[in-house]
């Protein structure tokens, strides 16, 4: 049996007990706070992964820059799964969940970097280089995940295949 | 005999414990983007978790006191109050992150949507924290959460370039193509996922739901120095397998798969299933600690009876504090967050709430009328003072990081 405000303490003095605890309403935890902490959370959340603006053609290149470096990264985990499953060292329900997430994470990359305003005629140029192999490179995972998903090696193949020159555009872009 | 599988299951024990979602993610990220460069932040993080688990294992078993009272005396009731709210924020935080692991482990095993298990993953939860024994909770996900060795395994099978990965050990610096902020967040984060604070309640109220007292003290030190080594064993096991199979390939890591990538590639399908389970353990036993440790504070502030032995009508508040964690979590992951952003923004919110933590273990392992001769001696001291400073340097640092790296991109 173990008491919280109880249990021995020898040769110690005993522990103040806060004020007026017995007093106050005993306290329901997350019963109140969960709105106000899944809010706030939200809030944290969306601050540290928010879209901020990029005033200055310098800053525009680093974001592109590390569009094209977020979406390497994005192909390359898509295409190791599918090699480990088509070499038979993964199971499809396994390499289905990772070339899914591969394919909402290169969606978002996209998006994001086309949320933001080229600042001149240079980030126009800019942006021109890299949405083909970005659309690209999305086009191809979402048919890699459909190859996956049914199953069909040879469109696995295809779908490997057709990320091969978006990522090479892609890792020129990002300084690879 | 007996003795000796208890030291053999509380070792175990500790191992298992150690690795969470956390360790899995951060040290997964940064394998696959900084090599093994940030192996230092892992050993660093391991030497403080081991000088404070035992200064809180033995302030436990020698004066009957969890950390969180140590808390509430040396802070004082308010600052005590501050720190149980931030606490509670982060258990709650990480109890999401931890079954939104466990969710997400199962969508590997299984290609089913990971918020389809989420339900089932926080009722299960609820139900061993209920109905299973203290003793019995430890040693299955213990053992099972050793799996992970499967790591250990697929660097060995594989063609490792061990001269790679130890040159980066060694010599730790941000990879030209990554940012020197990005990789301080993820020493930090590091960090914060290895001193977890929920770590270090739930340590030292298992020692007194245990009853643990001098004679135990052997004991409590073998599983601090023995389990948290090979626990962090595990964890930079993990970064380097990832260092070794991803970043060659390029390949990010965005989420539980890729972390286990290396043990398919090295060891098949066998490797895969065996990294899965240690996942879920992992996920599931820090889970239970994180669901139990908020309980132990929250009732140990308050004074109200706690204990993961009592019967839920001995200790009701403990059993109901719990449940409403558990309901919280679950629904916090029901609201479609993402588990793995989740659990970077609060492994480096814990590591802002670490100073809070265990600066009073600090002071009362060297209060004598509390311990006895058993204080601190100098090597401890210089130990316990030297990481509480990178503790606080670590702690003021953690959130001007997260917000300038916007969480690790």
């Amino acid at each position: 049996m173990t008491d919280g405000s109880a249990h021995p303490m020898p040769s110690t003095p005993p522990l103040r007990r806060p004020p007026a605890a017995d007093a106050r309403p005993p306290v329901r935890p997350g019963r109140a706070g969960a709105p106000v902490l899944a809010g706030a959370l939200a809030c944290l959340v969306a601050a540290v992964g928010c879209v901020g603006p990029t005033g200055t053609e310098a800053a525009y290149r680093d974001k592109a820059r590390q569009a094209a470096t977020s979406m390497v990264g994005v192909i390359g985990s898509a295409r190791l799964a599918t090699r480990t499953l088509l070499a038979g060292r993964a199971t499809r329900p396994f390499t289905d969940s990772v070339v899914s997430r591969a394919e909402r994470d290169a969606a978002w990359v996209r998006t994001a970097f086309d949320s933001r305003q080229p600042p001149g005629p240079a980030g126009d140029r800019l942006r021109g280089r890299l949405d083909p192999p970005l659309d690209a490179a999305v086009s191809a995972l979402s048919d890699l995940r459909v190859a996956v998903r049914r199953g069909d090696r040879a469109a696995a193949r295809a779908a490997l295949h057709a990320l091969d020159g978006p990522l090479r555009t892609l890792e020129g872009l990002a300084g690879r | 005999m007996r003795r000796l599988v208890s030291l053999t299951l509380g070792v175990m024990t500790a191992i298992g414990g150690f690795v969470d979602i956390g360790n899995l993610v951060t040290s997964g990220i940064s394998g696959s983007r900084f090599g093994a460069s940030l192996t230092w932040a892992i050993v660093l993080a391991t030497v403080a978790i081991i000088v404070y688990g035992e200064m809180a294992g033995r302030v436990a078993a020698i004066a009957g006191r969890t950390v969180f009272d140590t808390v509430r005396e040396r802070l004082g009731a308010r600052l005590a109050l501050v720190n149980l709210a931030a606490s509670l924020a982060l258990n709650v935080l990480t109890l999401a992150a931890e079954i939104g692991g466990v969710a997400l482990s199962l969508e590997l095993a299984s290609g089913v949507n990971y918020l389809l298990w989420v339900p089932l993953a926080g009722a299960l939860m609820w139900g061993v924290a209920w109905r299973v024994s203290f003793r019995r909770m430890e040693q299955v996900y213990g053992l099972l959460g050793l799996t992970l060795l499967v790591f250990l395994a697929a660097l060995a099978a594989g063609p490792s370039d061990w001269s790679g990965l130890l040159g980066s050990a060694v010599h730790p610096a941000a990879p030209p193509a990554q940012g020197q902020l990005t990789w301080w967040f993820y020493a930090v984060s590091l960090y914060g996922a290895c001193v977890v604070p929920y770590q270090v309640y739930f340590f030292s109220s298992g020692g007194i739901e245990e009853h643990w007292s001098e004679h135990d003290l052997s004991e409590v030190r073998l599983n601090t120095f023995v389990g948290f080594s090979l626990g962090s064993v595990l964890s930079i096991a993990i970064m380097w397998a990832a260092a070794d199979v991803l970043a060659p390939a390029q390949a990010s890591v965005s989420g539980l798969g890729e972390v286990a990538l290396p043990a398919a590639v090295a060891l098949g399908r066998l490797g895969l299933a065996v990294a899965i389970v240690g996942f879920v353990a992992a996920t599931f036993g820090a889970g239970l600690e994180t669901a139990l440790s908020t309980g132990y504070i929250m009732c140990q502030y308050f004074g109200w009876n706690w204990g993961k032995m009592m019967r839920p009508r001995q200790a009701p508040e403990f059993a109901v504090v719990n449940l409403l964690v558990l309901v919280v979590g679950t629904a916090l992951v029901l609201t479609t967050i993402d588990p793995i952003r989740l659990t970077l923004v609060t492994v480096a919110l814990s590591a802002a709430a670490l100073p809070l933590t265990y600066f009073p273990i600090l002071v009362v392992a060297n209060d004598r009328g509390v311990l006895g001769t058993r204080v601190n001696g100098p090597v401890r001291n210089l130990l316990g003072g030297g990481f509480l400073v990178v503790l606080t340097v670590a702690g003021l640092a953690a959130l001007p990081l997260l917000f300038l790296t916007k969480a690790g991109q």
